[in-house]
Order: structure tokens, then sequence, then C-alpha cells
């Protein structure tokens, strides 16, 4: 089911709300559990019987492991370090074999791959990351993990145990495109003695959010997305580019790919929160960024963490403990300690988008910017000239030296291949005119404009709604809106109606159903 | 200047304590569009504009030619029990009105067309099945476009499939602006569909400006150039074999052979191209993605797999007025080098459907491909609207 499916916004939400509400208040936190487990449930069956199986599995073996972790004591360390490598190597193969058609067409038929091999259980990137930072915490007995799921004796006892945990990872807002949530933010909301009760504040925030979100992804980013096809798929085939049409494509993905899975973000922080839960915050203005540093604080935000906490934190440490041990001069070591790090960092990320050569490209030379960047920053010219010179002027210049790169990038993420990301670039700086325009000049021109008019001017949905607290905090962003331009939200007469026109706006486009672009990863 | 603070996430409890106290305006408003939605829904849902249930209002009356609307009713023409020919086409035959077709089959009393500008593989199998599994019209006309020799799965952008597939839930998208207006137009006047009229006078205005808009000499100076530039490859051989045209195997062909099963009468009509369509789709950067560098050589194959299958089946023929080049040569009778626009070529094509002169069978078809194929190469542009080239043309 998508979140902009009319038979999603206007049946099956009022029902799972209603039902959420009326049995907390009957049973208590545990039978709202049930009940949004059994919504996620319904809510995912249309993507087929064998994802919603593959799922239930993934959910079932997490669980019974993280019983394990929490039962065995601390000093058969080895059984449970086997529990616990045995749980992430399950997510970890899991989520390669079914994601990773090459590698599954090469062992199942030593290569060609098939229509069959392109589909993705929907996903299940998001679920598996979300587990596998799971596991780590019950490994280690975070405080949440214990109080969550710790002490479960009785087979009623696991039963409502495992309810509990089924609803954690299959919540539907944060199911098929996350936010990755980590337990310790997920568990104290729902240990409230207010878990399960009615608040109205919490369904207007959650709407206004919801609406906020859909107005993206419906009026915005369907109506950028056939600039961006058809430029792509000439790239693709090859065609010649008209290099002003070839900029406008490449301006609309990107400008589309913000708004489509900043919204899909945005609704599903406003579905949380109509069941009474804050979840972690994604976007944060991430086109408004100085620099790829800032830009990876804002976009994706609970990847960017997820990753960082995993993989480049202990790689790092690790780096750095091996060069200190040997000495190493300052150069290596920072080599061994930030760069080598850095760049496997993004590489993961961009793998983690597919097993293609343009994604492979995307981790390389996002890695090689960061670090780049971050060596820049750490020169004495640029302390001295960051104090010497205003904020203003340095976020312009930041942002205006930002876009281009940053968009082309996308751009390398949304060609088919190299060859066609080749092919485009030719054709972005060959400046040949004399080729018919692919897109109609002055509509996509006026659309890019509107577009980038919201990117740049309005403050994002969590400014907006600043005062009710929309998400929790990922990284601790400063706020780089034009605050006057916009006052806070309240629940007020004008905010409802400004959030009801939005709403009907969205309304108007919803017979056309394109997915949300970060469903296919 | 200082960087501004970022977002602190202050505790909402002593507002949400002042938010109880009265009935938040955004629940009133957001309930209001909930109960506005359920008896829009209701409303769309019960009278049934689309002809898609067993209930509702009788939809069809007047709805035989909507080349706008062509997507939606195709269930009315195929459930109206009168039909006795339909149309199924893209954009070179959206231009036929329902007296269009009656003059040109006599006995044709209740016609449809459901030819929609735009129309993609995926949308027009589904046409196509529509029909097969629901009409009980004798007669059925489709046209061969280019789109039978591409992939399986291009879709029309906004082609509402969710009407016609298995999923009853998906139906509720229909619940839009299009749904509403339809819905009332079919409350006021017991038709779904705006008056046959207007529609027919929306596509006349629209091929109009077409027209107009290709009728300069500028335009015609560019075709020039791609007549210099692609002489010599114009004819340049792709696929060789019927496998290579997946939709038209795949999805054509088993929906042609269960409407011949099933003791239909079937005309296959090949779309009249001008002459310079193979060239601007061999190199016109807006068109290539849709053609190919071996457009002409695929059409030709795709039109004697065409003919070839046709001669195995009862009640099918193929007929192609372009069997005479002359009829194709002159661009001064198109909109655009794919789309024919005088209305006596354009009757043309109809009666040629049952014109022994403009059929193509088996025997006859490679000299018509040879034929074509030298046209094609040896083509000079002509445009006796603009006074340009030879009266002979090719």
């Amino acid at each position: 089911m998508l979140f902009t499916d009319p038979l999603f916004l206007f049946v099956f939400l009022p029902v799972a709300c209603a039902l959420f509400y009326g049995l907390s208040r009957l049973w208590g936190a545990t039978a709202g559990l049930a009940v949004i487990f059994a919504a996620s449930m319904v809510f995912y069956l249309p993507w087929g019987a064998f994802s919603t199986g593959l799922l239930i599995t993934s959910v079932v073996v997490n669980f019974l492991i993280s019983q394990g972790l929490l039962n065995l004591p601390d000093e058969r360390r080895r059984l449970r370090l086997t529990l616990v490598w045995g749980g992430e190597g399950y997510n970890l193969i899991t989520l390669i074999w079914f994601k990773y058609h090459i590698l599954r067409a090469f062992v199942l038929r030593g290569g060609g791959i098939e229509a069959t091999d392109l589909i993705i259980p929907a996903g299940i990137s998001f679920y598996t990351f979300h587990q596998a930072a799971f596991l780590a915490d019950a490994y280690r007995r975070d405080e949440s993990v214990v109080r969550y799921l710790g002490g479960l004796k009785t087979l009623g006892d696991r039963a409502a145990g495992f309810v509990r945990y089924a609803a954690f990872v299959t919540f539907f807002p944060q199911l098929v495109i996350g936010p990755i949530t980590y337990l310790k933010e997920f568990q104290p909301q729902v240990a409230t003695k207010g878990f399960g009760r009615f608040r109205q504040s919490d369904i207007a925030v959650g709407l206004t959010l919801m609406t906020i979100g859909m107005f993206k992804k419906l009026v915005l980013a369907d109506n950028l997305a056939p600039y961006a096809d058809t430029v792509f798929s000439h790239a693709g085939d090859g065609l010649a580019i008209h290099p002003v049409s070839g900029w406008i494509g490449v301006f609309a993905y990107y400008a589309q790919l913000y708004f489509d899975f900043s919204g899909y973000s945005d609704m599903a922080l406003g579905l949380a929160r109509m069941f009474g839960l804050r979840y972690p915050i994604n976007f944060f203005s991430p086109l408004k960024s100085v620099g790829v540093v800032d830009f990876y604080r804002r976009w994706h935000m609970t990847l960017t963490r997820v990753i960082s906490r995993f993989l480049y934190t202990p790689l790092s440490l690790n780096g750095t403990r091996f060069a200190m041990k040997r000495r190493w001069p300052k150069g290596p070591t920072r080599m061994l300690a930030l760069w080598i790090p850095l760049l496997v960092n993004f590489e993961v990320i961009g793998l983690w988008h597919g097993a293609l050569w343009t994604f492979v490209t995307f981790g390389l030379v996002h890695g090689a910017w960061y670090i780049l960047e971050t060596e820049a920053r750490n020169t004495k010219a640029w302390k001295r000239w960051k104090k010497q010179s205003p904020d203003w002027l340095r976020t312009f210049l930041g942002r205006c030296i930002f876009l281009i790169p940053m968009a082309l990038c996308f751009a390398l993420f949304r060609s088919e291949s190299l060859g066609a990301m080749g092919h485009l670039l030719k054709s972005l700086f060959a400046f040949d005119f004399s080729i018919p325009g692919a897109v109609p000049f002055y509509k996509a021109v006026a659309m890019l404009i509107g577009a980038f008019a919201v990117i740049y001017l309005m403050p994002n949905s969590v400014e907006l709604l600043r005062r009710w607290r929309p998400g929790l905090a990922t990284y601790d962003n400063p706020s780089p809106a034009v605050r006057w331009l916009f006052p806070a939200w309240r629940p007020t007469w004008p905010w409802a109606l400004f959030a009801g026109g939005l709403f009907v706006w969205g309304l108007y486009y919803v017979s056309r159903q394109p997915p949300f672009l970060y469903q296919g990863f | 200047m200082s960087p501004r603070p970022s977002i602190d996430p202050v505790s909402s409890r002593s507002k949400a304590r002042g938010f109880r106290r009265r009935l938040s305006p955004v629940l009133l408003v957001f309930s209001a569009i909930l109960v506005a939605y359920w008896a829009a829904a209701a409303l769309v849902v019960g009278a049934d504009p689309y002809d898609l249930y067993r209930w509702g209002l009788r939809a069809d009356a007047g709805a035989a030619h909507q080349p706008r609307f062509a997507g939606y009713l195709l269930r009315m023409a195929a459930r109206d029990p009168k039909a006795d020919l339909v149309l199924i086409g893209g954009s070179t035959s959206t231009t036929y009105s329902a007296d269009d077709l009656r003059d040109a089959f006599p006995g044709a009393r209740d016609p449809w067309n459901i030819s929609y500008h735009a129309s993609r593989a995926l949308d027009r199998h589904l046409a196509t099945t529509t029909i097969v599994k629901q009409s009980t019209a004798p007669r059925v006309l489709i046209v061969l476009d280019w789109l039978y020799a591409r992939s399986v799965d291009q879709k029309r952008d906004n082609f509402p499939v969710y009407l016609y597939d298995d999923d009853p839930f998906n139906d509720l998208r229909m619940v839009d602006q299009r749904g509403l207006a339809a819905t009332a137009r079919l409350l006021r006047t017991g038709s779904s569909m705006p008056d046959p009229a207007i529609a027919d006078a929306d596509e006349v205005a629209f091929n109009d400006r077409g027209y107009r808009s290709f009728q300069t000499q500028k335009t015609m100076a560019r075709i020039e150039r791609l007549l210099g530039r692609h002489r010599a490859d114009v004819d340049r051989v792709g696929a060789t074999d019927c496998g290579a045209f997946p939709a038209f195997n795949v999805q054509f062909l088993p929906a042609l052979r269960a409407l011949s099963a099933q003791g239909k009468r079937v005309d296959i009509i090949v779309p009249p191209y001008s002459l310079a369509m193979y060239y601007e789709w061999v190199a016109g950067p807006k068109y290539l993605s849709l053609g190919g560098s071996t457009f002409l050589s695929d059409q030709l194959l795709l039109r004697r797999c065409m003919v070839e299958v046709a001669a195995t089946l009862p009640g099918v023929f193929v007929s192609a007025i372009d069997t005479d080049p002359a009829n194709v040569s002159d661009l001064g009778a198109f909109r655009d080098t794919s789309h024919l626009y005088d209305p006596v070529l354009l009757k043309k094509v109809l009666s040629a459907v049952d014109d022994p002169a403009y059929r193509l069978t088996p025997e006859n078809v490679d000299a018509y491909a040879v034929r074509l194929r030298a046209a094609a190469k040896a083509y000079q542009l002509r445009n006796s609207k603009l006074g340009l080239g030879n009266e002979t043309g090719s």
C-alpha cells in the first residue's frame, strides 16, 4: 500500500487509528502494539505473500536471537558472540541475496538476469538495517532492549514480547523506506503512561506533517518527474540532448528525489505521530547545505548514523589504534584513520542502493569529496578565513559551490549506466544549441523555479512545526530557514485551512500513483 | 553573524493541555475532508460513470468517440451490447468520429473509436484484451502502430490501468476531479462523457493547431536537412525475424487469435506514416526513444510478420494505403510527419480496409516492402500546401 493511495488515506488510516486508540484504552499498550503489528501486516500484504513471509521470518529470527542474547549470562560470551554474528549474518545474507540480483543470477544460473531477479522485497534494506542495529543493542544489553524484551518467562510473556518487537520493526510508517530507528528511541515512548491515549495535538501535528509530505510527493516530485525521465531516458538511449534540456533534467531530478524521499519521511513522521510516537528526523533541508559534510548531516540522516556507527567509527578507531601503536607519521595515520574509513563508509552507502557501477562511482565520488572537504576545512587558511568572513558570505558561497557538483552526483545516481552519465555530461557541456529541445522549456523552467523557491525560501517541515517537536533530533543542525518569512505552525484555523488546502491540492493528483523512488532500494 | 540556534525539542505538554480545551481546527478541517471524500466516493462508485460494475447508471450514451477520455471508456465500449464495430488505435486514428466510421462502413450503426493519443504497448494491450473478453461487436479494426515493435512494458503516462486490473480496492483512485466531473455529467445528462460534438471539435482544433505549426518553411527546412543527413542510413537493416518484436508476439498476437477464434472480422490497418517520418524517427532526438536507427526496416518487417500471421487466421485482413507511396509523400497532407491530416486521405484509410487494391497478402507483401523502402530511400521533400517539391512526389 502506498501512503498516497486513497485506500490508505481514507480507509486504512482512520480504521487503524480508531482501533489503536480504542483497544489501547480498553486493554493497554500491548493491545495498541498488537493493532500496530496487525495493521502493518495489512499494509504490507499488497507487496505479496512471499515478501510478507520473508519479513515475518526475519522478525521471528531476530526476535529469537535477541531472546538468546538477553537470556544467556555474560560468562557464555562465545555463545553470545556466535548468536549475534549468526543473526547479523542472517540479516546480511538475506539482504544481499534478495537485493543484489546479479549475485542471485550468478549463483542460480551462472549469469543472465531475468525479470524476476529484479523484484526486491519491499523495505528489505530498511528493516534489515533496523534489526541489525537492534541485535547489536541486544548484544550490549542496552537498557531499552532489556526493558522492552527482557525477563520474558512464560509463554504469554513471550507472545506479548514478540508482538511488541514485531510492532517496533514493522510499524508501517517506517517499514518500507525508514527512517531507520533505534529501539532506545521507540521504547521510552511506548513505556509512558500516555502511550495509546488519544491527544488532539498528536493527530493535528501528524496530519499536518503527513499533508506536507503528500504535497511534496504528489504535487512537486511527481510533476518534476517527466522532465527528469525524458532527459535520462534520452541519455540512456545515447540520443543528442540540448544542453538546456539536459540541465533542466539534471535539476528536475535533483529536486524530484529530494521532494520524493523527504516527502515520504515527512509522511512517516506524521503517521507515526498520529499514533502518538515521535520518530527520528531523516531530512533537514539538505539542499541548503554548504558542503558535502553538512549535506550528510541533513540527508537520509538515519542511514548516515547507522553506517557511521557500525562501519566508520569501528574502522576509524581501529585504524587510529593500529597507526598509533606503530607510531606512524601524521599522513599515513590520517589515511588509515580517516580517509580509508570514509571511502569504505561511502562505498557501502553507494552499494546499499544496489549493485550498479553508477552507485559504486557515486560512493567513490562522495567519499573523495568528503575527504577533500574535511581536509580543506582543517587547513589554517580556512580557519583564518572562517574567523574573518561573515556567516552569510560563507553560507552563500558554500551553497553556490555545492549546488552543481551535488546535482551532477545525483544525475550519476539516476543514470542507467556510466556510459549514459558520460553521454549526459558531454551533452551538458558541449553547448550544441542546434539540437531540438527534449522538454517543454517554459513549463519546465516555471516548475523548477517553483520547486527551488520552496527549497531555498521555505522552512522545512520540522522548522515549521518547531513548537510541537515533530520528530527526534538525529543530528544537531542549525536551522537555515528565513524564519521571518514563515511563522511557526499553530493549531489555528488559518493553519488548518492551509493544511487542508495542501491536502486537497494533493488529492487532485491522487489517481496517478507512481511509487516513491526509494521503494526501489 | 552567529549561526541560528538549532531546533530545540522543547516539551509540548503545556501546549497540549491548552489544546485539549477546544476541538482542534485541524481535526475539524480534516474530518470535513474525510466525510466529503467518503460522500464523493459513494456517489462516484454508486453512479459508476465508467461502467465498471453491475450497478450504476447507464453511462454509454454519446461516448462512442472521446480521444481525450478513451482510457476511461474501454469498459463502456466493451459492454455495449449494440456495438457493431470497434476501432482500437493510437494517435493516427483519434480523428475518426462515429459518423466517419458509419460512412466508411455502411453496415455499422453503433461504432466505437477507442483510439487515444500517446498509446503504448501495455495500455493498448489492456484495451485489446478488454474488447476480446467483453465485447460482442462482430467487427474490430486495429491499427498496427510502431509501438508493437517495441518492448512490452511501456505504458502511457496516467493511463487508468487501475480501472481494469483485478484489484477492486484501487478503484478508489477514480474518485478524483475527472471522476467527479464524469459523475456530475452522468447525473445531469445521462452520459458520463462530454458531448461527442464537443469532443470531435476539440480533436479537430487540436489537429488544426498541429497542422498550422507544422506547415512552415522552417519545419520543412529542418526535414530537408534530415533527408540529406540520413539518406544513406534510413534503410539500415535491423531485426531479421518476427521474434524481435515482443509486444507483437506476446501481447498482440494472442489477442488477435482470440478475436479470430470468436468468429470476428478483424481488420489490421497499417498507419499511413509519411515517407519523411522514417527519416525523422531515425534521426530526430525527440523521437528516437520511440523509434530507432533501424525504424524503417523494423516497420517493414513488422508488417510482413503481420501479413504472414493474418494469412493463417480466418477473418483477419491487413490493409495499407502506402501500398501506393504517393499517398504518403506529400507533407502538405500531414500535421506532422507521422499523422495524416488531409480529410480525403483519412477517409481513404478507412475505405481501403475493404478495398482489395490496398490489401496486403503474403503474395504481395515483399513487393510492397521493396517499393516502400525504395520510395523512402529516394524521397525528396514534397509539400503541396507550401509549394515545395515536384508533383509526383516520390
